[in-house]
């Protein structure tokens, strides 16, 4: 049992093909504007607010549309009226199935059923933290800004899983990127990452595609990521009065094919699950 | 106007490279050279004489802390901006600037504000 997107329940239970899939979400891309999108269709903003409105949400804790209204940018009627118009025109990926003739309408409202009882604990910003665990608050805020940042940098929506605590090292993946956090309280950060999710968050960073076989420059990208991501959770955490610092950022070293980050230690693991299926995980070890 | 001279240390390459577009993009600066930590931008300060140092703080071999400091001593003008993503940690900033930065920037980047801070020093 994991976190799941709809399409991926339905690709598991093979009511639909991977091709299908892909061309949903590509389709329901196509369909679905967003909120800079809408505003500039209205002609609230131009495409050179556009663009400060996304730097600027970058550096906040805050949806597009604060931002606009903080800005003085847009008028909170305005954006209610963008909010109103992508209400509108949204369409979610079953009815994108069903549009492009892939399932009928009654197997979707049977699957979506079947799908919101698989999913009924999972509720998206809710992070379960396991039991007996130290400073709940600092991991939920380090997995909370870990989930937002995939979202404001990569473009990357992911899901998180329960966490769980074991002391079995990784499997292992393409990249496994690890910070150390130390001060008031110290954890060792790591992303494990699969090749396909490195490239998305490395491009992501420079700001372009990067060749698919620039091995060093996608690990070096997710490096970074690593390190903005630490970089504001210590940000956010010494608001709180928690003061930490961090050091570089470093690829996992492993030896017969077994990782050796954890040695021996536990680790409070996070599954990490994309839209389209990709899985990744966020691992904390404390002290 | 000519151009300023930018020095960019950064252990990223990937985050020197969208910080070298975003400034070459403006038409205002110029990047002069590259350090991958505190040493080589000491070294690099002083052989290229940069308008201005774009410094990263957590770097492996010596931080920014410490090439901040060591540039200061050498070139009490020098004008050197923290580009990390630990500047939103008031104490790191504090320390930063005590050592003779001008200012500080978070990632990731609002590239409108990076040239402004840069072409306001």
């Amino acid at each position: 049992m994991a976190v799941k997107f709809f399409g991926q329940f339905l690709l598991e239970k093979n009511i639909i093909t991977r091709e299908d899939l892909l061309e949903t979400l590509e389709f329901q891309k196509s369909k679905n504007m967003d909120f800079g999108e809408c505003a500039l269709e209205k002609g609230y903003i131009t495409d050179k607010d556009l663009a400060n409105l996304k730097s600027a949400q970058k550096q906040v804790d805050m949806k597009f549309g604060e931002v606009a209204i903080k800005l003085n940018i847009m008028t909170p009627e305005q954006v209610e009226d963008v909010l109103t118009m992508q209400k509108n025109n949204h369409i979610f990926f079953g009815e994108a199935l069903v549009e492009k003739g892939i399932i009928t309408s009654d197997i979707l409202e049977s699957e979506l059923s079947l799908f919101k009882q698989d999913q009924s604990k999972y509720i998206t910003g809710n992070i379960i933290i396991p039991a007996g665990i130290k400073n709940p608050d600092a991991v939920k805020s380090i997995v909370d800004i870990t989930q937002k940042m995939f979202q404001r940098i990569a473009r990357l929506q992911v899901k998180v899983d329960d966490g769980f605590v074991t002391d079995s090292e990784p499997l292992m993946s393409f990249l496994l990127a690890s910070i150390s956090l130390h001060g008031s309280l110290k954890y060792e950060y790591a992303l494990s990452l699969s090749r396909e999710m490195s490239a998305m968050i490395a491009s992501a960073i420079i700001g372009e595609s990067i060749d698919d076989s620039a091995t060093e420059m996608i690990k070096d990208g997710v490096k970074e990521f690593c390190n903005i991501v630490c970089g504001n959770i210590i940000s956010k955490l010494s608001i709180s009065g928690i003061e930490m610092d961090l050091s570089p950022p470093q690829e996992a070293v492993s030896s017969g094919n077994v990782y050796n980050l954890l040695r021996g230690r536990k680790a409070i693991y996070y599954p990490l699950v994309s839209f389209k299926g990709d899985s990744a995980a966020l691992i904390l070890i404390e002290g | 106007m000519d151009k300023k001279k930018v020095l960019l240390v950064d252990d990223s390459i990937v985050f020197a490279r969208l910080l070298q577009k975003i400034l070459e993009d403006s038409g205002l600066f110029e990047i002069i050279g590259h350090a991958v930590n505190g040493i080589e931008g000491i070294k690099l300060y002083t052989t290229l004489k940069p308008d201005i140092v774009c410094m990263d703080l957590i770097m492996p071999e010596m931080d920014g802390l410490q090439a901040i400091r060591t540039i200061i001593s050498l070139d009490k003008n020098a004008k050197i901006v923290v580009v990390s993503s630990a500047a939103g940690v008031e104490s790191k900033v504090a320390e930063a600037m005590k050592f003779g930065a001008r200012n500080a920037i978070s990632k990731p980047l609002d590239p409108e504000k990076v040239i402004e801070i840069l072409n306001n020093l």
